[in-house]
């Protein structure tokens, strides 16, 4: 599509083309009307310059006007397209659909129905031009573009600073760049890459360019207080706002807080809470000390993981999961493999019953043929067995009727023997007499057939006996008959085999199945048994080499569980220089503590890997690179400023400009240092919001204040003037010593040695701190290491009970250089648990040159007059004498 | 956003044969195009993902718990590791039950962790051919999103426009088999395009000088090179007049060289004050031409020479 600026015009009707009749001087005749109307494309690009209509095909620019009847354009020219016609279209163009064209030799030729519709076009161009389209919306804006190539020259500046810090571009020359493992190397290309990240819209916070380009930040939804929950550790005012808005924040919360404001323990709260709730967090400072301290405070285990300590983690967890897998694995372990007793006793289980099977079958069987063998030998008595039985039913039907006779014999015989005792008994006696005689006759017929039917019973008994003899030794029967007791033995064995089978496969199951099923003694329940414990076999099988598989890997230390730990864990600690060792870790909340001593570019690599983020630390604290270093840098050939301010700042000293209330917390009170320190520093720096919530009061050495002011000025100006170093400072600046000052710290420290106090001095100059760690006079490094610039001095050492600082520069002309960076006073100052101890020429300091430092002096010198102590110089000696002497005494 | 056009223009003296005459800054269009596919990646597994997927697959167990208590890993630890499994697409999840899918057995198979991760990238296309640009130009070119750009020294880019229309169908990536056309836009690339003796040199970000692919892709758009050389001439006399008087130079007049570059012979000493030593025998660029500061006296060139080697 042509240009990005452009409307759409779809005409309702073809145009007509003719010549036009003004002849406008052009470089060529006027082309073929008819291979012109070729070129234009489906969609003309048209624009007006004043009246004249300009369409563009893809060579050649055609102006039109309409004629007078406003049916067809007459061709004034047609130009070759110039670059100044490609610079017109790409700022805005009518897209103009024609639906077709026709060339006319004159206007006159135009039928009426033709129409230019040149108003329609008029109309929009007119919209066009009020209400250009400009960028599309879904780019980012061109400045935001710009940031990332001002990022990306930031990094590189910086990689400069510190490679120019670490002592190797001291003479000013381009600095030796390392190879491909230098941690400094590895450093700069995560930036970069972190700085790809934001260009190609890969960050895990959408909006984090153009929170750092613009200053915008996500709208805060109303925090209702729901779902936050309890700290675990007692928060006061402003803490507990901090923890709360943290809880909340859309992208990026600043917890702003001068030392001893609680700023460990707040963080510490944070980022429990968002552990809590599960979302993954990283822990990122500057040193890993400060990590450390915050990490020490969560509860201990895998899920709070140190970068550098996860092989430890992973070694424990290897160790617990051994242990706690042992007694699975031992229940397991008779299906490990196919020889394995669980196996075993499934196949056993299973050919028991295939047998028990079988057996039944071959009983079947037996029995069969035995009755078979049985038949065939009785057949061969069949007839003697019939005649036998035959002859019984006959003797039986023989008897029955000789029983019958005698029956009726008597019934007629008693019929008529009562009457053969009464009167004409005479006449019935000889039937009486016939009628016994009958009874006798067949009485003793019954008395034989009885005869005959024992007889006929005993010969069929006799039979039935002798068949069964014939059977019992026939061999064909006999062998039958023993297959049956063989067959009925089978049977019977088989069974226990499965039962048994069954039931030893039932106690390894009861071990890792809940509630196996009971396999019963008959076959139909040993059968439902097996097909079940078939079904579960095969998982079992895998869970066991599976658990077995598990164990060992467990038991090699190789890799790859550590890594893996670092990724499933909740709290990650590391280093923000030893994240570049891991780009594939991503996390839902990222926590930068100490984040005013970060560089800017540093910062990114963690900020890019999260959605949200919470950056503690104070604002004003000492920068990542003071202006010194920053101006020196410059100064060099080839270096140059990248813009925005950003180069030696931190993130959070660039957002804490431009963060809207929602997203920043100041924490007010502080618990670590005086309160009269604490007062001064809150009214010079924190725009007199600190507090104060410290237990006064203790013995303090030699002094009766927390805040002494010892001034060289009543010394002579000789004595207490500055000595030159040439050379002593980064970029060969000058450095400075001042012996009287010198002189004066040494006495101190010697004291505070002798009395057990944790001293440190503090002084501007690399030059002074030689010379102090030259005349101390001691080899133990740990005195000469509490000697230092305050640009040396880490965050997370522990705070000393005094701190004796030495302005070090006394000259006419008022200067007073490094001092300048007002916050190296406020490093100082904040570090004195119980005393501070200010050395210096403070005549000298007052007629300082730079404003804002005599300002300040001014202040301090009042404070310290108002509620400190301040003496001349040499009071200082007496005092020290008469505290040795008491000592000695 | 792109060097000054004379560390182009020395770059194209420099090309053996090359006589330079004149040259352009212009910018090109490229249709940005931003575009989802599935990206199939396959890596080592870990150790607890792979046996959460051999659990949950082939041990069939189904539940968080279940798997925390069979491996001996307490929960929570479990929890992340099953939440990440997820969201790989080796676990789908059922309420509570969990099922290895057809990613996750795929895996195991292969015994190696296979991904499919729903990926969005950028490809720019030429908007006159739809020519994808080389890989290697991705990481070194900048486009802008608005047809303008002027540099500190005064160069003004002018932008050419393009009549063809996008089509989604130009699309395409290596290897990629589902991708979508999510949205498109049209960004501009600034390019130096140097009139030579056989074609125009083109010099972009990419590397330190010609690029050859813009070279390639310029000569083949025979409407660009018509556009160009449509342009009429800069009337060079009257701009390095204008140049040399404007810098006190009066007495200098330009003379053309046999390779045709045009020359102006500055006196020795304001080489190392008023100008900087590598501007002997660079050049000065206006109005698309430009003209190389010599000067006669050998001692001061040399001079030139080592303070060049130098930095």
């Amino acid at each position: 599509m042509v240009a990005t600026a452009g409307a759409r015009v779809r005409l309702p009707g073809p145009l007509a083309l003719a010549p036009g009749t003004r002849r406008v001087a052009t470089q060529s005749e006027l082309p073929d009307l008819s291979a012109l109307m070729r070129d234009f494309g489906a969609v003309v690009p048209a624009t007006f310059d004043g009246s004249e209509l300009h369409l563009h095909t893809r060579r050649h620019r055609v102006v039109v006007r309409p004629d007078r009847d406003r049916r067809a354009y007459l061709v004034e020219s047609v130009e070759p397209l110039r670059l100044r016609d490609h610079g017109r279209l790409s700022r805005g163009a009518l897209m103009v659909s024609v639906p077709g064209w026709k060339a006319f030799p004159d206007a006159a030729a135009v039928p009426a129905e033709y129409r230019t519709y040149h108003d329609e076009l008029a109309a929009a161009w007119q919209r066009l031009v009020a209400d250009p389209p400009g960028v599309e919306a879904t780019r980012r804006p061109q400045r935001h573009d710009d940031m990332c190539d001002v990022l990306d020259a930031v990094v590189e500046a910086d990689r400069q600073l510190h490679l120019v810090r670490r002592g190797q571009g001291r003479t000013g020359s381009v600095p030796r760049l390392g190879g491909a493992d230098d941690p400094a190397e590895k450093a700069a290309r995560a930036q970069h890459d972190a700085v790809e990240a934001l260009r190609t819209d890969r960050s895990a916070n959408p909006g984090l360019l153009a929170l750092i380009a613009d200053g915008t930040f996500a709208p805060v939804p109303e925090s209702t207080g729901a779902g936050v929950p309890r700290p675990a550790e007692p928060l006061d005012r402003a803490q507990t706002e901090a923890f709360g808005r943290a809880w909340d924040v859309p992208d990026v919360l600043l917890v702003l807080g001068p030392p001893g404001t609680g700023k460990t323990r707040t963080t510490a709260e944070i980022v429990r809470a968002a552990a809590g709730r599960g979302e993954r967090v990283l822990v990122t400072g500057p040193t890993t000390g400060a990590v450390d301290s915050v990490l020490e405070r969560l509860p201990a285990d895998h899920r709070v993981l140190r970068i550098g300590d996860e092989g430890k983690a992973a070694a424990v967890l290897r160790r617990g999961t051994l242990e706690r897998t042992e007694s699975s694995a031992l229940r397991l372990a008779p299906w490990l493999t196919d020889t394995s007793p669980a196996p075993s006793w499934l196949t056993e289980l299973g050919r028991a019953l295939a047998d028990g099977d079988r057996a039944a079958v071959e009983r079947a069987t037996a029995d069969q043929n035995h009755r078979n063998a049985v038949a065939l030998v009785e057949r061969r008595y069949t007839h003697v067995l019939t005649a036998a039985r035959t002859a019984v039913e006959r003797t039986e039907a023989d008897l029955a009727a000789a029983r019958a006779a005698v029956d009726a014999a008597r019934q007629r015989l008693d019929g008529v023997a009562p009457s053969a005792e009464g009167w004409l008994g005479f006449a019935y006696r000889p039937m009486a007499t016939r009628r016994a005689a009958e009874l006798d006759r067949v009485t003793a017929a019954l008395a034989e057939a009885e005869q005959e039917a024992t007889r006929a019973t005993a010969a069929l008994t006799e039979v039935a006996e002798e068949i069964r003899r014939a059977c019992a030794t026939d061999p064909a029967v006999r062998d039958c008959a023993e297959r049956v007791a063989t067959a009925d033995v089978a049977v019977s064995r088989t069974g226990t085999a499965a039962a048994r089978a069954a039931a030893a496969l039932r106690r390894l199951l009861a071990d890792v199945v809940a509630e196996p099923p009971e396999p019963g003694k008959d076959t139909a329940t040993l059968k439902r048994f097996h097909q079940w414990a078939a079904q579960v076999h095969p998982i079992l099988q895998e869970r066991a080499r599976l658990l077995a598989d598990w164990r060992d890997r467990l038991k090699e230390p190789a890799a790859p569980l550590p890594d893996e730990l670092v990724r499933y864990a909740d709290v990650v600690g590391v280093a923000c220089a030893g994240l570049a060792d891991r780009p594939d870790l991503t996390f839902d909340l990222v926590v930068i503590v100490d984040a005013g001593r970060i560089p800017l570019p540093a910062a990114l690599v963690p900020m890019v890997r999260a959605r949200r983020a919470v950056l503690v630390g104070d604002p004003q604290d000492l920068p990542p690179y003071p202006d010194e270093e920053v101006r020196g840098w410059l100064a060099t050939p080839g270096a140059a400023d990248p813009g925005q301010g950003l180069l030696g700042r931190s993130l959070l000293d660039r957002l804490a400009r431009t963060a809207p209330p929602a997203n920043r917390v100041f924490l007010d009170r502080q618990r670590l240092i005086p309160a009269v320190l604490a007062d001064f520093l809150s009214a010079q720096f924190y725009d007199g919001l600190l507090t104060s919530d410290v237990k006064e009061g203790g013995e303090l050495p030699l002094f009766t204040s927390p805040l002494v002011v010892l001034d060289t000025a009543d010394l002579s100006e000789g004595e207490r003037a500055e000595r030159e170093a040439p050379g002593t400072e980064l970029w060969s600046a000058a450095g400075y010593t001042n012996t009287a000052e010198a002189n004066m710290i040494l006495g101190l420290t010697q004291w505070y040695s002798r009395i057990g106090v944790a001293w440190t001095v503090l002084v501007p100059y690399r030059a002074q701190v030689d010379l102090l760690r030259a005349r101390l006079g001691s080899d133990d490094p740990m005195s000469r290491a509490r000697i230092t610039t305050v640009d040396a001095l880490s965050p997370s050492w522990a705070l000393p009970d005094v701190v004796v600082f030495g302005f070090t520069r006394s000259n006419r002309a008022g200067q007073v250089d490094r001092l300048r960076e007002l916050r190296r006073l406020n490093a100082a100052i904040s570090r004195a648990r119980r005393q501070l101890v200010l050395v210096g020429d403070f005549a000298a300091l007052r007629a300082a040159a730079d404003p804002e430092f005599r300002k300040l002096i001014g202040r301090l010198g009042e404070h310290a007059i108002r509620h400190g102590a301040v003496l001349p110089s040499k009071a200082l000696r007496p005092l020290l004498a008469d505290a040795w002497k008491g000592f000695a005494a | 956003m792109l060097y000054p056009a004379v560390r182009a223009i020395e770059a194209a003296a420099a090309e053996p044969g090359a006589r330079p005459t004149r040259f352009f800054a212009v910018l090109l269009p490229f249709w940005s195009v931003e575009v989802g596919f599935t990206r199939a990646q396959t890596e080592e597994y870990d150790l607890i993902d792979r046996f959460l997927d051999r659990a949950v697959g082939d041990g069939r167990i189904a539940d968080v718990a279940g798997l925390a208590t069979f491996l001996g890993v307490d929960r929570p630890l479990v929890e992340r590791a099953v939440d990440r499994l997820c969201t790989l697409g080796h676990l789908t999840r059922d309420g509570d039950a969990l099922t290895l899918t057809a990613l996750g057995r795929e895996s195991l198979n292969a015994d190696r962790r296979h991904l499919r991760s729903a990926e969005r990238t950028r490809v720019f296309l030429d908007a006159f051919r739809g020519t994808p640009l080389p890989r290697d130009h991705y990481s070194a070119l900048r486009f802008l999103g608005t047809p303008g750009l002027s540099l500190a020294d005064g160069t003004r880019f002018r932008p050419v426009v393009s009549f063809e229309e996008f089509r989604p169908g130009a699309v395409h990536l290596p290897g990629v088999a589902d991708l979508r056309v999510l949205s498109w836009r049209t960004e501009w690339l600034p390019v130096y395009l140097v009139r030579a003796a056989n074609g125009y040199l083109a010099y972009s970000r990419y590397g330190t000088g010609r690029d050859p692919w813009l070279e390639r892709l310029c000569a083949d758009l025979p409407e660009l090179l018509a556009v160009l050389d449509a342009e009429p001439p800069p009337d060079e006399e009257r701009i390095w007049r204008d140049w040399l008087d404007g810098a006190g130079f009066r007495a200098v007049h330009p003379e053309r060289q046999p390779n045709g570059v045009l020359r102006a012979v500055l006196p020795p000493e304001v080489f190392g004050t008023r100008f900087g030593w590598a501007q002997l025998g660079g050049y000065v660029a206006r109005e698309g031409c430009f003209m190389q500061l010599w000067c006669d006296d050998e001692s001061t060139r040399k001079r030139a020479e080592r303070e060049r080697a130098l930095t």
